[in-house]
This record gives C-alpha cells, structure tokens and sequence, in this order.
C-alpha cells in the first residue's frame, strides 16, 4: 500500500489523534493526488480538530485543486467550513485570484461577501477589477466590505468611487465605512467632498460624527485644526476622547513644521485642566494632557504641566513628561531630571529620560 | 529626546490587535507605552516617521511576518527564573493540579505527567517538581515524570546539572527554597528527591515525528516559546500539544499569550481570576 | 449615578466593530470589542457583560460555536446574546436560536433598531 493509500485509510479511523496526524502527513506528502481524500473527509468529519488539521493539510499542498476545493466549501452548510475555506484561500494568496474572480461573478451574495473576506490583505493589481465590480454591487454587505477592504489596502485609486457613494447616505453604515476608509487612503480631495456631505459635524451621530473627525485629523491643516478645537468646549463628554486623539494626530502630523497655533481659547484651557484632574477614563486624561502641551510655551500652561508630573494617574504623568519634552526648553531638563530620580514607575520614568 | 511613537490610542488599539491575531499576544491599555516604545524602536530602525505607515506595513505589507517578528523579540523577554509568572503557577497548583489528582484518585490511577515544552535551562520544570511536592507530597508514590525538552543540547545539560545562580531563585518563596533547595557556593542546587522527578529529552517542537511520541500528558507547559514560530509553525506545535494532552488535560502558555488564539480546539475555564485552557 | 451597562461586540471587522461601538457609546453604553470567538470568550470571563452583539463568520472561533462555549457555561446561561450578522436567511436564524441566541438582527441594521433592541432585550434581563 503507498503512504497516500494509508494515510487516506487512516483519515477514516475511530481514533481522532490518528485521523489528525493522517491528515498531517497527507498535506506534508504535498501531491495533488492528497487533495481529494482530505475534501471528502470534510462533509463527514465531526471533530473541529481533525477539521483544522485537514485544512492545514490542503494549505501545505501546492497546487491549484486545493484552491478549487475551498471555492467550493465557500458554499457549505457548516459555517466551521466556509471559515476554514477563507483562511485557506487567503494563504493561498495571488495563485487563488483567478478563482476568486469568477467566484465573485458567479456566486450568490454569501458567497460574494466571502470572496472579499478571502481578498482582504491581498494586494494585487487585478484584483482592482474585482473591487470595482464590488463597489457597484447590489448587497450593501458586498460592498460595506469591500470599501473598508479598500481602506485597509489603502488603494487610493479608489477614493473618487468611494467618495461617490457616500453621497447616498441612505445605509449609515456604508457612509460610515467610506468616512473612515477615506480618512486612511490619504486623497486630499476627500476632505472638501465629505464637508460638503457633513457641513454639520457637531450635529452628527456619533457613527459619522467620530469617522469624520479620523477625516478632518488624516487630510486636514490649519482650519481643520482650529475646527476641531472650537468643538471642545460645547461637546458631550462622550466626545472628547474623540476629539483630543485627532487633535494629537493633526498637529503629530505636521512634524517639525508645528502648525501655527491660534492662541488658545481661555475655555479650553480651563476644560483641558479640568479633565486632567477628572475621574474621565486615565486614556482621555492623558489625551488632554498632551493637547494642553500644545501650549507649553505659555507659562501657566507650562506651571499646568509641571503640577501634573505628580498627579497620582500616571497616564497623567506620562502625558506632561512627553508634552515638556517636547517643547524642546532647556529650563525643564533638570526638573525632569529630578522627577526622574524620585519616580518608580518603570513606563513614566521612561518617559523622563532623555 | 525620549524614544517614543506619537502612537494614538486608536492606532495602539489596531497594532494589538495585529499583534494578536498574528501573535495571539495581549497587551491592554495599561502596556501602551510600553507597546510605544518598542514600536518607535523599530520605526527607527526602518526610518519610518508616522506610525500610521508602520501600522499598515505590519499588517498588510509584511507576508512572512518578517516585521511581526522583529517587534515580537522586542516586547517579550527571554528572561528564565524559577516561579516566572506566579499567578498562572497558582492556578495550577490551587486549581488545575488538585482537579487532575483527585479525577485520577477516583479512577484509581497514580500516575502524572508534566512536560515543560521548550523548557530552556530547566528553571520551570524544577518550578513545576516543587509545586507538585508541596501540594502533593505522596506523589513519591506516584509515577510521576515531567518531562523538560528543549531544541538546545547545551541547555538540556544545564537542566540534567539543576544548579542555579541567584537570579535564577530569586523569586523562589522562602519555605520553599528551604524545601527544595540547596545552597552550594553561591549557587542553589536542586535537591536530588525533587530533582529526580525531572526527566530530560532533546525535542525539536517542529519536529512532527518526535512530537507524535509524546503522549497522555496532564499538562503541557510552553510558556513565552511559540511566540517566536510563525503563524503556520505555531499551529502544527499546538495541534500536536493537543494530540499530546489526555483528556482533561491542561495547556499553559505564556500569560501575554492566548491559545485559543490559535487554535478553538481547547476549551476555556475560569477558576476565579484564572483563565486556563483544557482538552476535553 | 447609575452605572452604564457593558456590552461585549464580537466581529472580525475592524470596522464593524468600531461602527457599532460608537452607534452604542452614543446610547450612553460601555463597549468592550473582540476579533472572534475565542478573544470574545477571554474578554467575556475576564469582564463583567451585560450583553453580547456577535457576528457569525468569523475566522478561528464563528459565532455559532462561540455562542454554544458561552451557554455551556452555567453562569451565562440567561446572558442576553444578540447575533448581527449578513447572512439573513431562515435557516441561518433558526440555527442562531438553536446555538441560544437571544435575538437575530441582518446586517446592515439601522443604529436606532439596534440600539431599540439592545434596550429592550436588556430591560426584559
């Protein structure tokens, strides 16, 4: 009997350890001929673990009818299958894309919206077909998945088309999903097509309101800048997270090249200080802290931050390290210095050091 | 200027979920900056200035987990001591160990299998020997190996030696070290009762064959090795993990790491604040 | 002050994930996210839960499975389990039912019929 006539018998064994290794030695045989017993094992395999070992087998076979295989499981009852059949082909990478493209002409919405599952974190020129096919698609699923595929890949070739559907903003949950791809594919032009669809961010729902604001941080300057700023004082607490970690990115963005900054609204300081002694989560108090180091220049904002490197939060104390550090003033070494010395949290006196 | 990323909170948040679905590593909020400053190391070495450019090369741009790797050796520590990671040692000495003695009691067997998978220089196993006396002191009359394997030839001559220095046994407890070890010079030396119950092999965790003659352990400990197999490697070593468990046994890997992660094949349980993993 | 109920989303998309956190932190909820089946099992015994939104297909661990591991548990036996998923058809409800979902809504589901559900699901807890 040949090792593939044995391990095939085997793969029909009471003993699950040793269907689990005849499935391993079929996918480390690595002929085509392996492929056919493991497949029609599946329908008939009730344990998970033998089922993930067939897989692992079919992904180590080099060849195409492996690939075939798994298109065909794309459409089985057994959701466990059709899983493994998506992580499969997405091993499978550039050698599954033709199989992928006709399955996505052929197959039924389920089996569409797989077909994109299987592509994302492909990246390959023709599948740019596939995707535009996809966008036009009429699932919103399909399409929902493959925008944010799109943003994933960054395939800023895209944006127009994505821009053009969120013009309809008829499903909330594809407006949001072309906001946030469009904030990552970079297209400066995005930023004047989304104000014309949200000329209202404070009216927004938090789905558009917070996708909008990742826009205004990724493609924005000056006045977006300023924008986000004045969204400060009025707002819920709800959104200052939001607002405080794009307002970080926008001005991180720029670098050394800081944006210009308008002189701070007195309320926003005075909100910036409150939050950093509030009870609001350590995450959002750190952000504040970084934001009022915008300012560091000025000395009350300066006394603020130096006060805060012995707040008992040490997210708190982490912030005003990074904002004093980065003011780049010579006066704050040996004061940072001296917190140093004193400080015993291993993360914060990280932050201290030069 | 301190080492840092400008690394958001919303990109903190998509890196660890990269690091985990390509690691099975967790680390929460309360590593972020940790997470940033390894981050930042990296861009460095890649001269990338926007973590954003980072992000996506790890995910999308990085195939063969080359990227992942390198910052894996970065946020995890090759550190061995004896009693590493103490809370996962208390749920197996309060919970796992006295489950599996008294289930084997019932059935009237004596026998217990450990196996300290990757074991290195050998401080966990003898860890293990020690809990394993201290909760079960008959286990003398028991037949009870555990097993510590490793790749590395000059290792598994440190682990036959069970001689350490302080940095190994500074996390011993007292009572313990006064139980179970000896001081020899500066050293600590294993005493020969506990270190009898140790047994060591050369094992190569990739090697499917060998893997296929470890059977019917009761538990499988593996703690901080897988992180460093990529993603295919790692799955066939956990699969063979749970060819080797009996039923009802135990798998521990590293806290940061999570098996169910890598393979759903391993049930979830919760002994209070313990989370631990079992075939069932 | 009341404290704000905590809900558990399990979806391997990003975006999903994010879209629906902040449909829920806007309902004045606390969110917790995992990628699939398995995250979500470690997250749901490591946090306290007062409601689970899962996805079906998900690599590694589906919502299926994830949803017979939670029920399985004794202590989560009456846990209020929403499933939002795509697939829409009969048998793929019947067959979240059968696993013990509490409650089956089709993807792309409207913010206000989610969070609608989300309240009174949590109301009849």
């Amino acid at each position: 009997m040949s090792s593939l006539d044995e391990y095939a018998e085997k793969l029909t064994s009471p003993d699950e350890t040793v269907r689990t290794y005849a499935a391993e030695d079929l996918g480390y045989l690595n002929v085509p001929a392996a492929v056919a017993p493991l497949l029609s094992r599946l329908p008939v395999e009730t344990s998970a673990a033998v089922r993930m070992a067939i897989f692992q087998a079919l992904i180590r076979i080099d060849s195409d009818q492996t690939i075939a295989g798994a298109i065909q499981l794309l459409s089985n009852e057994e959701t466990q299958i059709r899983n493994l059949a998506v992580g499969l082909l997405q091993r499978k990478n550039d050698r599954a894309i033709p199989f992928l493209k006709k399955a996505m002409h052929e197959g039924g919405r389920d089996t569409r919206k797989l077909v994109l599952d299987a592509l994302s974190g492909i990246q390959h020129t023709s599948i740019a077909e596939i995707y535009a096919a996809a966008l036009s698609d009429e699932d919103p699923n399909v399409v929902i998945t493959a925008v944010e595929n799109l943003g994933n890949l960054r395939a800023a070739q895209f944006a127009s088309a994505i821009e053009a559907l969120l013009k309809d903003h008829s499903h909330p949950m594809l407006a949001a999903a072309c906001l946030e791809a469009l904030a990552v594919m970079g297209n400066p032009s995005s930023l004047l097509a989304i104000k014309r669809c949200f000329p209202k961010i404070t009216e927004l729902p938090q789905f558009f309101f917070t996708p909008c604001l990742k826009v205004l941080a990724a493609l924005g300057g000056e006045i977006e800048f300023q924008e986000l700023l004045d969204l400060l004082p009025p707002t819920t607490p709800q959104r200052y997270p939001a607002i405080l970690s794009n307002l970080l990115t926008l001005h991180d963005r720029f670098g050394h090249q800081r944006i210009a900054l308008p002189d701070p609204n007195p309320k926003v300081l005075t909100l910036l200080k409150s939050l950093v002694d509030s009870n609001e989560p350590a995450a959002c108090r750190y952000l504040a802290v970084r934001v009022l180091g915008f300012w560091v220049q000025r000395d009350d904002v300066s006394a603020s931050l130096v006060s805060c490197l012995t707040n008992l939060e040490r997210f708190v104390r982490i912030g005003a390290a990074e904002a004093l550090r980065a003011s780049n003033r010579s006066e704050f070494d040996s004061l940072l210095a001296s917190h140093e010395a004193q400080e015993s949290h291993d993360e914060v006196h990280q932050a201290l050091i030069r | 200027m301190a080492i840092m990323a400008n690394l958001s909170f919303d990109q903190f948040q998509k890196l660890n979920q990269q690091i985990y679905q390509k690691l099975g590593l967790h680390f929460d909020e309360k590593k972020l900056y940790f997470v940033k400053s390894r981050v930042a190391k990296r861009m460095a070495a890649l001269c990338m200035d926007d973590p954003q450019d980072y992000i996506f090369m790890i995910s999308y741009a990085d195939p063969d987990g080359v990227e992942m790797q390198a910052l894996a050796n970065l946020i995890t520590t090759n550190e061995t001591y004896m009693f590493r990671e103490y809370d996962q040692l208390q749920a197996f000495a309060n919970y796992c160990l006295p489950e599996i003695l008294s289930a084997k009691q019932a059935k009237g067997e004596r026998t217990l299998r450990i196996w300290s998978a990757g074991c290195s220089s050998g401080e966990e196993a003898y860890t293990l020997a020690m809990i394993v006396q201290e909760v079960f002191p008959q286990v003398q009359t028991w037949d009870c190996e555990i097993w510590a394997t490793d790749i590395d030839e000059n290792m598994l001559r440190k682990v036959a030696a069970a001689r350490y220095g302080a940095r190994s046994v500074h996390d011993v407890p007292e009572e313990f070290r006064a139980k179970y070890l000896v001081p020899s010079g500066e050293d600590w030396v294993v005493r020969q009762r506990t270190a009898a119950m140790v047994h060591v092999r050369h094992l190569n965790l990739s090697d499917r064959i060998a893997m296929r003659t470890m059977r019917d352990f009761d538990f499988i400990f593996c703690r901080n090795v897988l992180i460093y197999f990529d993603d295919t490697s790692r799955k066939a070593v956990v699969d063979h993990f749970y060819n080797s468990l009996a039923r009802g046994g135990y798998i521990f890997l590293g806290h940061s790491e999570s098996i169910g992660r890598v393979t759903p094949a391993f049930r979830l349980k919760r002994f209070d604040n313990h989370l631990v993993y079992v075939k069932d | 002050m009341e404290t704000k109920r905590t809900i558990l989303i399990v979806d391997d998309s990003e975006f999903v994930r994010n879209y629906h956190t902040y449909v829920l932190e806007q309902a004045e909820f606390q969110v917790i996210t995992a990628v699939d089946g398995s995250d979500g099992l470690e997250k749901l015994y490591s946090n306290r839960c007062d409601l689970v939104l899962t996805d079906i297909n998900m690599s590694n661990m589906d919502g299926y499975e994830f949803i017979r591991r939670v029920r399985a548990d004794i202590q989560y036996r009456a846990l209020p389990i929403i499933i939002v998923s795509t697939q829409g058809e009969s048998r793929d409800k019947a067959k979240g039912f059968e696993a013990g979902a509490t409650l089956y809504l089709v993807k792309p589901c409207a913010p206000e019929t989610m969070v609608e559900n989300v309240r009174m699901i949590l109301t009849a807890a």
